[in-house]
């Protein structure tokens, strides 16, 4: 909620500043000193495969698709099991575990990487994680506010118990089965410092624009919400990301920063186990709260 | 701690006013004293820094803060000059056998323009004063300064001297000598003002209408103040007509303002009001954006004063400032300003013995939230309360001895912020970063001392003592800067003490009439800094103390100049260099969270700055054509073990080149022509040089912080004031104003930011916002 704060703050604040003007300019940059490997892994108490991305750093206006890295023999281990993961297509660097996989919460697991060839010097890259309980959502709403936005805005509503111990959450929309905020800077990722041991009574943790073919909702489409309960080391590391991605200006942002993720080495990005819980509604004509 | 207890009680009992009459009786009998006010004679305001030069001893003095001066001279005849910049001057011929009070008034020199206005022979203070690195600007010369939407503004002024630098464009924050925002104390009155931007920095608290003196200490604080290590901006506001009502204001695009002023009893009791308010949001609707529709935008600022003379040895001032920011649209809202209220009283304990006894009190407070009704409604506050006593003396000891001594203590409340929802459906709780108290403390004592007709020396030491006070949580942290266990303080409990001798040297040394060498060395501690992290900040940045986990900040600076005069005073060119060194310097983790936070030490990292360089400039302040030019060649730098993988990295508002040529011409009786023009280098920035896809982003891979500048900054800014010719019995005179900020429109990069192409996800591309392009405004300004 102090995420939320600042964005409300950053919204005031940048409504004062006077008409400004932005274009397109030429920078010099040095190339990169040396190439790190990319890691990108979670795993999580759904039963599905899990999913893995290893690729490797490049200059700043290379402007390709990253490189996969393809030959390297990965495992997540934990709670007495090993999974081993296998590259999905020849190439892409995506690695996945078996299908019929789920983490348990409570459990420690470790993603353990060794690569055909080092990389950034290292050959074995390692990461810890650890699945927290969830208290299973209650419901979702969904209210439209036709004043947010040209085309309104439909806002997504949590309502669950927050248990007073000091806990991290992220949150997927999928509209119809398909994950809506696909990119990172467009999941809330949150602390509970300030509803913590109560009910949410429906606090808003998405939104979709009427405005955006990706995100607009019609009579009939299921709106379905993932929680996931995170850890806080994982959390920090989105939240550095998230700074890291969006606008910087010199009245908020701090100086940049490389974003510190959990993996050993050197390697850039981060590794998470999390446990989910789901709930879904479906959108009826009229505007509508849950409970 | 004992010893320092017991030099502290010492020190007390050297500011007993006894001191001083005591010596006086003791062998002294051989020196009579003349002592006065030197004062404006069409309003009888008091002027600060005129000078008094005595003849047969080819010396003099100059009056001080409150237009007071004093000479001890022997018995016999002597001839007084009496002069102050842009005054004719006064002379008189006194024959001296007693003790005499003589009160001057001086008449404002005519703008005639076929004649350079004659001035005292003591126009040469820059080249003579034992004080070095320190500018005065008069308000006259900041009105004639071309600004931003017509707005005069003192603190862009300032900007424009050498060795001060802006943090952003448009900013009212600055930066002297690398130092960082924090760095700089601003007084108004005697009492500090926390923020003094409005509207994120664009305009500063201060209506110039109402400022009667401007003096900027670049290093070489005197040993009266303290508190902070990189300048010291001491404002003084008028004190009130006292011979006739009078008004000054004026109107322009952004804001109008209005100072009346005039005696409640004549010759003895003055008053003044300046108000100053915006109407930006008239403009709201311009924008076309129908978010704002709705939206209330404006700041104000209100200064208020009366003086009153009881007698000959007593005079009392009480000063008072409000100001405030005000945001509100239908989602949120936001308040934010200063107020200051000072009560001061000068008493002449004898003829040589000058006193003024200070009481303040200093309030930044802001709020923001969303409006009520809702469950996610929320407010969110924060403030900082300093009460604070002070007493200075002046000892007129003899013609070659001024000592000046004293104590100061301010009392600090800090709140760094507190946010709860509003409403019985709300699901925040409420939030509270605890409330920090501490008393920061200071005695001082000083000497200024000619030796011979060359030299001068100045010398004094100030000691300052810091201390934290419960109601508290202490927080403790490991080694990895995490919170390890907290201790609960009681109230009132003394529980940390820190404290700091800080010696103020310095020399000035005669080499001809017109021109002298100067050095001088400082040291200066401050306790309590501001914990921004952005480059301009914004006005929600909050001031945290020292405390256990936080040592004071330490600068020791040295400076060496020479000054010379050129063409009878009329111009002054200087040359100063500069080396400062700071421990303990604080800078913020990467990605450091400074707001609601209440582990917020454990965000900082400590370790060294340095930062060193040569000013030079050139300055006439008579004439048709005035102004000056300056150039300063610079560097700033830190080095902290966790930043930059513990490289040194430039500091943020590190500037190698910057130029700034400040220019105004008579055109003729009645037009008159101002001119800015700046250069300089860009402002260091972290670029990268590597990217990783991650989350479907494009995330920038970077290298060393700093290391790369931004484009560099230039800008031409230009003005016209008309003043039509005056009726010689209309009271009111009005004058037009056009100006043009940046002139030749140059896009100066605000930010730079990278950016994912839209159409293409893996293609990127920098982009420049930029905020200003060619602005231009007028303004009416009228006086009666």
């Amino acid at each position: 909620m102090l995420a939320k704060i600042k964005n409300i703050t950053s919204l005031i604040l940048i409504v004062l500043v006077v008409a400004s003007c932005t274009e397109r300019i030429e920078i010099d940059l040095d190339a990169q000193k040396y190439a790190r490997l990319v890691v990108e892994g979670e795993f999580s108490t759904d039963t599905a495969a899990h999913i893995v991305r290893l690729t490797v750093t490049e200059d700043y206006f290379s402007n390709s698709m990253p490189v996969g890295v393809s030959n390297a023999q990965l495992t997540i281990s934990g709670a007495g099991e090993e999974y081993p993961l296998n590259e999905i297509v020849a190439g892409s660097g995506i690695y996945a575990t078996d299908t019929q996989v789920a983490g348990l919460v409570g459990a420690d697991y470790t993603l353990r990487i060794v690569l055909d060839e080092a990389i950034g010097g290292e050959q074995e890259y390692t990461a810890n994680s650890t699945i927290y309980p969830i208290n299973p959502l209650d419901s979702i709403g969904l209210e439209f506010h036709e004043d947010w936005a040209t085309e309104g805005v439909w806002e997504v509503k949590c309502y669950v118990w927050d248990p007073p111990t000091e806990d991290y959450y992220m949150f997927h929309i999928y509209r119809n089965g398909v994950l809506v905020n696909d990119t990172i800077d467009q999941v809330f990722v949150v602390d509970d410092a300030l509803y913590n041991g109560n009910y949410t009574n429906g606090i808003g943790v998405g939104y979709l624009n009427q405005a955006d073919e990706n995100e607009q909702l019609f009579p009939g489409d299921q709106v379905t919400l993932r929680v996931l309960r995170i850890t806080k080391e994982y959390s920090e590391f989105l939240w550095s990301l998230q700074e890291e991605v969006s606008y910087q200006s010199p009245l908020f942002s701090g100086p940049p920063a490389n974003v510190k993720g959990n993996i050993s080495g050197g390697a850039f990005g981060a590794f998470g186990a999390y446990s989910a819980s789901y709930a879904s509604k479906v959108v009826k004509p009229e505007t509508m709260v849950g409970l | 701690m004992k010893f320092i207890q017991y030099l502290f009680v010492l020190f007390f009992a050297l500011l007993l006013p006894n001191a001083g009459l005591r010596a006086e009786n003791e062998g002294e009998a051989k020196r009579l004293n003349i002592s006065g006010h030197i004062a404006d004679g069409q309003s009888g305001e008091m002027l600060i820094g005129a000078t008094v030069y005595v003849d047969e001893l080819q010396t003099g003095t100059a009056t001080n803060l409150y237009g007071f001066y004093a000479i001890s001279l022997p018995p016999g005849k002597y001839s007084l000059h009496y002069s102050y910049i842009g005054y004719e001057r006064v002379s008189k011929v006194i024959s001296l056998n007693s003790d005499l009070t003589l009160d001057v008034e001086l008449s404002p020199a005519d703008q005639t323009l076929d004649e350079v206005v004659i001035t005292g022979e003591r126009q040469d203070k820059n080249v003579s004063a034992a004080e070095m690195s320190v500018v005065k600007i008069e308000s006259k010369t900041i009105k004639e300064i071309p600004a931003l939407f017509g707005e005069t503004d003192l603190i862009r002024a300032i900007q424009l001297l050498p060795g001060v630098k802006p943090l952003a464009e448009g900013s009212t924050g600055f930066s002297v000598r690398g130092g960082s925002a924090d760095q700089n104390l601003i007084l108004l009155d005697e009492a500090p003002v926390y923020n003094a931007g409005h509207l994120l920095g664009f305009f500063s608290v201060f209506n110039n209408d109402a400022v009667k003196d401007v003096k900027l200490y670049k290093g070489d604080i005197p040993a009266s103040q303290g508190g902070r290590l990189s300048s010291l901006l001491d404002v003084r506001m008028k004190d009130g007509n006292l011979k006739n009502f009078s008004g000054t204001g004026g109107v322009g695009l952004i804001s109008s303002r209005l100072t009346l002023e005039g005696p409640i009893i004549k010759d003895k009791t003055s008053f003044i009001v300046s108000g100053r308010r915006t109407y930006a949001d008239l403009f709201i609707p311009l924008f076309g954006n129908e978010d704002l529709d709705g939206s209330k935008l404006y700041f104000y600022d209100l200064n208020a004063k009366i003086s009153h003379i009881i007698n000959e040895n007593n005079r009392i001032f009480a000063s008072a400032y409000f100001g405030s920011d005000v945001f509100k649209n239908e989602f949120a809202g936001m308040n934010l300003g200063n107020n200051t209220l000072t009560l001061r009283w000068n008493h002449l304990f004898s003829k040589k013995l000058f006193s003024n006894f200070t009481f303040l009190r200093s309030r930044y407070a802001y709020s923001l939230g969303t409006p009520e009704g809702e469950a996610s409604s929320f407010e969110w506050k924060s403030k900082l309360v300093d009460y604070s006593a002070k007493a200075d003396f002046t000892w007129y000891l003899n013609t070659d001895n001024t000592i000046k001594y004293g104590a100061s203590f301010i009392h600090h409340t800090f709140e760094p912020g507190e946010a709860r929802g509003l409403g019985e459906e709300t699901f925040f709780n409420a939030f509270q970063i605890p409330r920090k108290y501490a008393l920061e403390s200071g005695v001082y004592i000083s000497n200024e001392q000619k030796v011979g007709a060359l030299l001068t020396l100045k010398y004094g030491l100030r000691l300052s003592m810091f201390n934290n006070i419960g109601p508290d949580t202490l927080y403790n942290y490991d080694e990895n800067y995490q919170m390890a266990d907290f201790e609960s303080i009681a109230a009132g409990k003394v529980y940390n003490t820190y404290f700091h001798l800080e010696p103020r040297v310095g020399f000035t040394y005669l080499l001809s009439e017109v021109s002298s060498i100067k050095g001088s060395y400082s040291r200066t501690a401050q306790y309590v800094q501001l914990a921004q992290n952005s480059t301009a900040g914004t006005p929600l940045d909050i001031w945290f103390p020292a405390s256990p986990n936080v040592k004071p900040q330490i600068s020791d600076q040295g400076a060496l100049g020479y000054f010379r005069n050129f063409d009878k005073n009329t111009y002054e060119v200087s040359a100063e260099v500069y080396y400062k060194t700071m421990q303990n310097a604080i800078d913020f983790k990467d990605h450091a969270e400074l707001l609601l936070n209440k582990q917020l030490e454990g965000e900082l990292r400590f370790g060294t700055a340095v930062s060193y360089g040569l000013e030079l400039m050139v300055r006439k302040q008579q004439g048709n054509l005035t102004g000056w030019v300056s150039y300063t060649l610079s560097k700033a730098q830190r080095t902290i073990a966790e930043i930059n993988d513990g490289k040194s990295y430039n500091a943020p508002y590190d500037k190698p080149h910057d130029i700034s040529v400040v220019l105004n011409y008579n055109i003729s009786k009645i037009l008159v022509a101002g001119l800015n023009w700046v250069y300089s280098t860009g402002l260091p920035v972290t670029f990268p040089t590597g990217r990783a896809v991650w989350g479907n982003k494009i995330v920038p891979i970077y290298s060393d912080r700093n290391d790369y500048r931004m484009p560099d900054y230039h800008r031409l800014d230009v003005s016209l004031t008309l003043k039509p010719i005056q009726k010689p019995n209309r009271k009111w005179h009005g004058e037009w104003n056009l100006s043009v900020y940046n002139a030749y429109a140059r896009k100066n990069a605000w930010v730079i930011n990278f950016e994912q192409d839209p159409n293409d996800p893996y293609q990127t591309f920098a982009e420049a916002t930029y905020l200003f392009s060619i602005i231009p405004s007028i303004s009416y300004n009228f006086n009666f």
